[in-house]
């Protein structure tokens, strides 16, 4: 009972705040109280809360979408495909037994007669607060000569989030679809995080060194690759670094759980693909900075070149840059589809793809709804990642 | 007076040239100028005239696309003209040679605070520790007259105005005493009360640290206030240069009459605002005879054959054109030029009166 | 200083009077802009072709494009469809032969997905050629439909939540997922796929033409000529039309080559065609010859379609960015 008076306390205090931040800001109230305007109504807290707030009506819109496209699918030819696939030896079983199997099963996954309940109750269940879910789990027993479809409660548990189960993905079991995606996440991170680092520790240097040296040769060598990038096919881009670091350098080209050399070849690839975008904006921010009368200025107070490339220019032009890190760093727990495929790396980008080949609607629905959250708090950390960096940003109030 | 005078920087038949999308163009054409040691000197001209690009030569910092395709620049028996890493210009630019800009909003660094912009100068060209550096930044904060200096070193440049912020690019300036200090416009951006405050500071400071101003400009008026020498330019070269009093009451040249003419300080309401027909030259196509004659009215058959050599009229006073040649015929000078003396002194006291009247209130 | 004088001197020998009569200033040539006559197009051309790289991206443009409609006609081995196997030659070759006389690229192995056994020769340039047709289609729609919505983003500010919003969605939701769920209710044909590659390419191009437009409109030349009174037709077509223009071509030439790659994507995902209809893209061939691993045994069968298809993308792509800076009149002095 505790835990539910705080997740509703705490859901009520967020909503309480934002009501709080948009009047003030609008000053409605406290318009003469420069402290709580300074802090509740700074334009950067508004500005934060509504991309949050418009990245959430996304998400509702998402959740929506594939909630009816789920329900349009299950219900199609009178749902009995959908009870074929989901009750096992559906054929060879009494067919009211078997429907009543696929009632309970369907209520497990909150399809009801009610739509508009079960779209209520979906809602509920993903709400980031802790609640119980109770399943309705069965049994079959033979009382007399014929065989009872028994129903019992019993399988309940506290959880934060509730996506539904997960039936027909590989060694899936009705396990929770939650459950399933935080494991593979596990993997994902493990190349992503990788990658991430790769791509941050040479698109920066190839950055500098392509604005430091613009229209030189190293400039014109990025370029050429940046271009490369953005043009050929992601697939066959990715085949290109296979040949390269598997056949002919010989990394491990199939993932396995106890060699972590074999992250090495996707991860590798994953980061020099994310280093041309890198170093693209590094260049172009490093040349704007370039241009700006303070580095005239720096130069004529007879700073050194290479002083004037770190201290000044580089400092400024990573304050737009910085706000991307969160959102990479988090986005490498959702992994990428092709290469997860192409390296047989069990994370979510090979989830998805085995969740549509064995259409299990809850786990791709699963997987829209925690990526859509994942950018929303790459949204957040990244406006506070920029508020620190930027003096200008935390101070003024424009 | 300037024959006692010790030459801080001597400038001989400097050319400049850029390269733009494989054309080369000329837009100093050679230009010989003396400083002497402690004066103030200003350039004047429009925009365009290649003023800026004439100072930046002084501190080695034309665009890329810029070289200096002849002449020289003696500065302390080093030829500035030949320096070409900024290794070699190391310990000259900046610090013996400091630059402030036109814009103070942008000369400083949005993302740094003050202090540590001060003292970035003083640990590179005196080799101060952090600490003597930031006691020797509040010092000069202090003498550029910025209110509670402690407390504001730890400032960003847009917790200042633009005069404050102007201030500091002065102290940041004043920072290494330089010998020669360059101001490239510095109070075009500003309101004209912070322009009077940011020139007397100079001017003050300039008196205690002797070092010589070079002042570029395209306004007159700063100029009558500050300078002890007047250089006009005009596309690509020094068509006139003397003494302030020289340019002002003996002005030879008639792009410089055009120039005076058209201050509006001078004139009086029921006259029409004089102005110069045209634009300056383009520097995309060579230039035949005297750039200024399609502009002038006092313009000769010669000025459009044949570029005016610089004809000596005094010890100080020199002018590029065809009308001090012998063979010239004399020319009335317009009308404002000819009692230039009564206007200025007109319009000095009535700058008088209502400053004066503004005190009062 | 002396010796001028002396020249001119002799120079003017002869009327030494005359050259020092005051004639004034020039009244032709004050007003006048020294510059050359300027043609938009002129410059743009002159601009584009400046550049090597360029020349040698169009060479092979062209002949991509010449083999894409001629290579067949050399030397073609029919591909039929078969509903059971997928795409499958008329006629039957061995697996994994290397290049000879018949099959000048060699075949495919024995079992690769939606082509078996197959001559590589006709498979390239088939599926290049589809793929191509599908990329200019797509380019087009998407082109067509971002400069529709774009300008009246860009005039109707009214729009901005609705599309804002959209754009945000996009943004948010991997856009593979959408394609994925689209894909359990429709069945794979060419304008489905054409509808799946178009569904977002629109909106970003959308949104830079609302911007670029708003740009535009405030600059001070559009308002000092809404000022003077320029009538909005006059507006559009002198002031905003031209650079709409450069805007397209580019465009046009980079969204052909993303699409491409796009549909290269959701063929390794199986949401391309159907193999049951007989047609082959570039995607299909290479997820078919790398989906089992065929390609480890016999490279040809991913070297070959990669030498074609990363100069087509690239050149193409190399061609738009060119493209996009000749015809942006503030490179053309």
């Amino acid at each position: 009972m505790a835990v539910y008076l705080i997740g509703y306390t705490l859901i009520a205090l967020v909503v309480l705040f934002v009501v709080f931040v948009q009047l003030v800001y609008h000053r409605v109230i406290f318009s003469n109280n420069a402290k709580i305007q300074t802090i509740f109504g700074h334009p950067l807290l508004i500005y934060s809360l509504r991309r949050i707030g418009s990245a959430l009506i996304s998400i509702l819109l998402a959740i929506m979408a594939t909630f009816f496209l789920i329900r349009f699918k299950v219900e199609a030819n009178g749902g009995i495909e959908f009870c074929k696939k989901i009750v096992t030896n559906w054929d060879k079983m009494n067919p009211t037994i078997a429907l009543a199997q696929c009632q309970n099963a369907k209520a497990n996954l909150g399809i009801t007669d009610n739509w508009f309940v079960d779209l209520v109750t979906y809602f509920y269940n993903i709400l980031p607060f802790p609640k119980t879910i109770c399943l309705t789990g069965y049994s079959e027993e033979v009382i007399g000569d014929t065989v009872v479809f028994m129903v019992n409660t019993s399988d309940c548990r506290n959880t934060i989030m509730y996506l539904g189960r997960a039936y027909f993905t590989t060694a899936a079991n009705g396990q929770f679809v939650t459950d399933i995606i935080f494991s593979k996440m596990g993997v994902s991170f493990k190349i992503g995080i990788i990658a991430v680092i790769v791509e941050i520790a040479l698109g920066y240097p190839m950055g500098i060194l392509m604005a430091k040296h613009k229209d030189g040769v190293i400039d014109k060598v990025g370029n050429a690759y940046i271009i490369s990038i953005d043009a050929i096919p992601g697939v066959a881009y990715y085949y290109i670094w296979m040949i390269i670091l598997c056949t002919l350098i010989g990394l491990p080209n199939r993932y396995d759980v106890a060699n972590p050399l074999t992250l090495l070849a996707p991860a590798l690839t994953m980061g020099f693909t994310g280093m041309a975008g890198i170093a693209l904006w590094v260049r172009r921010y490093m040349l704007d900075e370039f241009n700006s009368d303070y580095v005239k200025f720096a130069r004529a107070k007879g700073l050194s070149e290479n002083r004037i490339a770190a201290v000044h220019v580089l400092r400024n032009a990573i304050v737009p840059l910085v706000r991307s890190i969160p959102a990479a760093i988090l986005g490498a727990l959702l992994g990428t589809f092709y290469l997860e495929n192409i390296y047989h790396v069990p994370g979510v980008g090979g989830l998805l793809v085995d969740a549509n080949n064995t259409n299990d609607f809850y786990v791709l629905q699963g997987i829209i709804i925690i990526s859509a959250l994942i950018s929303v708090v790459s949204y957040l950390l990244g406006d506070i990642v920029t508020a620190i960096v930027d003096p200008r940003v935390s101070f003024t109030k424009e | 007076m300037s024959e006692t005078k010790e030459k801080v920087l001597e400038v001989k038949d400097l050319c400049v040239g850029f390269r733009s999308h494989g054309k080369r163009m000329a837009v100093i054409r050679g230009i010989s100028l003396d400083v002497y040691k402690g004066e103030t000197l200003a350039i004047v001209g429009e925009s365009g005239s290649g003023k800026s690009v004439f100072t930046k030569t002084f501190t080695g910092m034309l665009d890329s696309n810029g070289y200096i395709s002849r002449g020289s620049i003696m500065f302390d028996g080093m030829d500035l003209a030949k320096l070409k890493t900024s290794k070699d210009w190391h310990g000259i630019r900046g610090k013996r040679i400091a630059t402030i800009f036109q814009d103070p909003m942008t000369s400083l660094n949005p993302l740094l605070t003050i202090g540590y912009q001060i003292e970035e100068v003083l640990r590179l060209h005196h080799g101060l520790s952090k600490k003597e550096a930031e006691e020797e930044a509040i010092k000069l904060l202090r003498k550029v007259r910025i209110p509670d200096p402690e407390a504001r070193m730890k400032d960003y440049p847009f917790q200042y105005s633009g005069g404050m912020r102007q201030r500091v690019v002065i102290a940041i300036a004043l920072a290494c005493r330089p010998e020669i200090l360059i101001c490239d416009e510095p109070t075009t951006a500003l309101d004209v009360t912070v322009q009077a405050q940011i020139l007397d500071l100079i001017r003050e400071l300039q008196a205690e640290y002797h070092w010589t101003t070079i002042f570029i400009t395209h306004d007159l008026g700063v100029v009558a206030n500050v300078a002890d020498r007047i250089a006009v330019m005009y596309g690509g070269q020094i068509i006139e240069y003397g003494t302030a009093e020289d340019i002002f009451y003996e002005p030879a040249h008639p792009y410089t009459w055009a120039l005076l003419s058209s201050l509006p300080q001078l004139g009086t309401k029921d006259e029409p605002l004089v102005y110069i027909k045209g634009n300056p030259p383009s520097f995309t196509s060579e230039i035949i005879g005297d750039a200024f004659a399609i502009r002038n009215k006092y313009a000769m058959k010669i000025d459009y054959v044949q570029d005016p050599p610089m004809f000596k009229i005094s010890e100080t006073h020199y002018a590029k054109t065809w009308l001090l040649h012998k063979d010239a015929p004399k020319v009335e000078k317009p009308i404002i030029i000819q009692n230039l003396k009564e206007r200025m002194n007109k319009a000095a006291k009535e700058l008088q009166r209502e400053i004066g009247d503004s005190d009062g209130k | 200083m002396e010796n001028s004088i002396r020249d001119i001197d002799s120079a003017i020998y002869h009327n030494v009077e005359d050259l020092f009569t005051v004639v004034g200033e020039s009244e032709e040539s004050i007003e006048k802009l020294s510059s050359a006559p300027y043609s938009y197009w002129r410059e743009t051309f002159k601009q584009l072709f400046k550049r090597p790289l360029v020349i040698v991206c169009i060479a092979l443009l062209v002949i991509i494009l010449f083999f894409t409609i001629f290579g067949p006609i050399m030397n073609y081995h029919p591909i039929v469809a078969d509903p059971a196997h997928g795409v499958i030659s008329a006629e039957q070759f061995d697996a994994n032969l290397p290049w000879n006389a018949t099959n000048w690229f060699g075949t495919g192995g024995a079992n690769m997905g939606y082509f078996t056994k197959l001559d590589l020769w006709s498979c390239v340039w088939v599926g290049t050629r589809l793929s191509l047709v599908l990329g200019t289609v797509v380019a087009l729609i998407d082109t067509a439909l971002g400069i529709l919505v774009g300008s009246l983003w860009g005039y109707f500010r009214r729009l901005d939540p609705i599309l804002i919003e959209l754009r945000n969605f996009v943004n948010n939701v991997p856009s593979l997922l959408l394609y994925f769920l689209l894909m359990q209710f429709l069945k794979p044909s060419f304008w489905v796929i054409v509808f799946l590659l178009c569904m977002f390419g629109w909106l970003g191009l959308a949104g830079f033409i609302r911007n670029q437009i708003i740009i535009i409109r405030n600059r001070e030349y559009n308002i000092a000529s809404q000022t003077l009174g320029s009538s909005p037709k006059a507006m559009i077509t002198h002031n905003l039309l031209p650079y709409l223009v450069s805007v397209i071509v580019t465009v046009v030439s980079t969204a052909i080559p993303e699409a491409i790659s796009s549909e290269v994507g959701l063929a390794f995902f199986g949401l391309s065609f159907s193999p049951s209809q007989g047609d082959i893209t570039l995607g299909q061939l290479l997820t078919s010859v790398t989906e089992k691993g065929e390609w480890i045994d016999n490279p040809n069968l991913l070297v070959i379609p990669l030498i074609v298809m990363i100069p087509l993308t690239i050149a193409f792509f190399y061609v738009g960015l060119a493209l996009a800076d000749a015809t942006d009149p503030k490179n053309h002095r």
